[in-house]
């Protein structure tokens, strides 16, 4: 009897182990360490605010999106990228859904994510009507605003003017499109924008979202808010780290640097690939 | 009469106070304990001493709640405070019933941590007998009520890289202390530019659209 029991004892364990070492090996094989192989690309993910990321029947466009296309077309990689509000690539880094994203650098946007290099920079502005100019933060005060709902302007200032006794009227827009139409025709009295988004509007070439019809309305100069980097956010989960050296050695590289420029002066900002003088004030 | 009363009745003088506050008077830059010096001319200068009993009046500068809303929601515009749990030090003084009352408020909203945006402010005591504790801390705020200890607490501040807060606006303009916030009769924030540099805190250049630099 207690040789039968040991003997079930021991099948048992072997069973137990055999599970637990099969269970692994498929683990391994699934993992993505191992399926860092030749078939897996790297996935990005960009943000949908135009200019620097939308959608229309050629697929998706935008800043960010060209320069996915130029680290895909140096480094030969055959990523993907889809674009998706703020929230969501913080979400999907975290999560591993994707490997890097192409963004601004805002951690009180974005949360503590993996910054891995500064590529550019913006400038954040509002953007207020002649007969009614916007020339400080102040000047808010009972106004009629209209920013993204997931901006630094949402997420930072909207709240700290708030607390300031400073109120606004929100008027959160999804897309950016319809935000200039918005002044234009009154229905608020300042817009907070980023550069390119207003060089657009001027420009009109970068796509054709702008109304003109009421292009009497003139614009005050805009108060500058914020120099915001654009960044390149590696996943913490990243799937496979031999994309990693790869991407440095692209933006380091003086032909990514040469692509940016370009693409810099096309979107309407600057050629600088990081933001110097940074946001940050110099005593 | 409070000070709020007190200016509905004479709206016209504390404006002039007010546009005094902000070009006339020169603060010393040298950390001088409350002498300043003055531009303007001795009228404004004894209209200035006789406002200065209903400035100090304690219910008027101690911080709270609102502050507290202020500084959190200010935070992001300070790259040197990271996101997460932030160590706050209150600084008190046992023998001061203002400081120990501003210390009670405080610990109140923030003994058990309060979160606000991206950020928990997680409050701790310091008496002002142990100030090598604030070398743990983050954010120091530094009480009413303990005049004498404000420029140690500060050259431990420059030591250790800390942002040191306080509704006394004495001790902004001494340069004993980095930022100043004052939400009676409005919400105000003062910051003083050298003993930010001191200190190698940097605020982003947009914070600066809101406060008013000393």
């Amino acid at each position: 009897m207690s040789s039968f029991k040991k003997e079930w004892q021991f099948k048992t364990v072997f069973f137990k182990f055999f599970i637990i070492s099969l269970y692994n090996i498929l683990f391994l094989v699934n993992s993505p360490y191992l399926s860092a192989s030749e078939d897996y690309s790297p996935k990005f993910a960009a943000m949908d605010w135009s200019p620097f990321g939308w959608s229309d029947e050629q697929g998706s466009q935008g800043l960010f999106v060209e320069i996915f296309n130029l680290i895909n077309e140096i480094s030969g990689m055959k990523g993907t990228i889809t674009l998706m509000p703020p929230a969501r690539i913080a979400h999907g880094l975290d999560h591993g859904l994707f490997d890097y994203a192409i963004s601004y650098r805002d951690p009180s946007v974005f949360g503590d994510l993996h910054y891995l290099e500064d590529i550019g920079c913006f400038r954040n502005l509002v953007v207020s009507l002649d007969g009614r100019p916007v020339r400080k933060l102040a000047d808010l005060h009972e106004l009629r605003v209209a920013f993204s709902a997931e901006s630094p302007f949402s997420i930072k200032y909207a709240p700290l003017l708030e607390s300031m006794n400073i109120h606004i009227k929100s008027f959160k827009v999804p897309k950016s499109e319809t935000i200039f139409t918005m002044l234009i025709r009154g229905r608020v009295n300042a817009v907070v924008v980023n550069e390119a988004l207003l060089f657009s509007h001027y420009d009109g070439s970068l796509y054709k979202k702008s109304e003109k019809t009421y292009s009497s309305q003139k614009f005050a100069t805009p108060l500058l808010l914020e120099r915001v980097p654009i960044s390149l956010i590696e996943s913490k989960l990243l799937k496979s780290h031999r994309y990693h050296k790869t991407l440095q050695q692209v933006i380091s590289g003086s032909e990514f640097r040469q692509g940016l420029k370009q693409l810099y002066k096309r979107y309407g900002l600057s050629s600088v690939t990081s933001c110097n003088p940074p946001a940050i004030e110099k005593q | 009469m409070s000070l709020a009363s007190w200016n509905k009745k004479q709206p016209g003088l504390y404006k002039k106070l007010d546009l005094i506050e902000q070009s006339d008077l020169v603060y010393p830059r040298d950390g001088g304990c409350g002498v300043f010096a003055m531009k303007s001319t001795i009228k404004a200068f004894a209209l200035l001493v006789a406002l200065t009993q209903f400035i100090s009046i304690p219910a008027f500068s101690q911080m709270n709640n609102k502050s507290i809303d202020v500084l959190g929601r200010a935070l992001p515009f300070i790259p040197h405070i990271k996101i997460g749990d932030q160590k706050v030090g209150i600084v008190f003084d046992p023998e001061s019933p203002v400081s120990k009352s501003e210390k009670d408020i405080l610990m109140q909203r923030l003994g058990k941590g309060y979160t606000i945006g991206k950020y928990t402010l997680v409050g701790h005591t310091v008496k002002v007998t142990e100030l090598d504790q604030l070398v743990h801390l983050d954010i120091i705020i530094v009480t009413n009520g303990i005049e004498l200890f404000q420029g140690r607490i500060f050259k431990k501040a420059q030591d250790h890289h800390l942002l040191t807060v306080s509704s006394d606006m004495d001790c902004v303009l001494r340069g004993n202390c980095v930022l100043g916030i004052a939400v009676s009769p409005k919400v105000k924030m003062v910051l003083n530019g050298r003993a930010r540099a001191e200190c190698r805190i940097n605020f982003a250049q947009a914070l600066r659209l809101l406060l008013q630099e000393v």
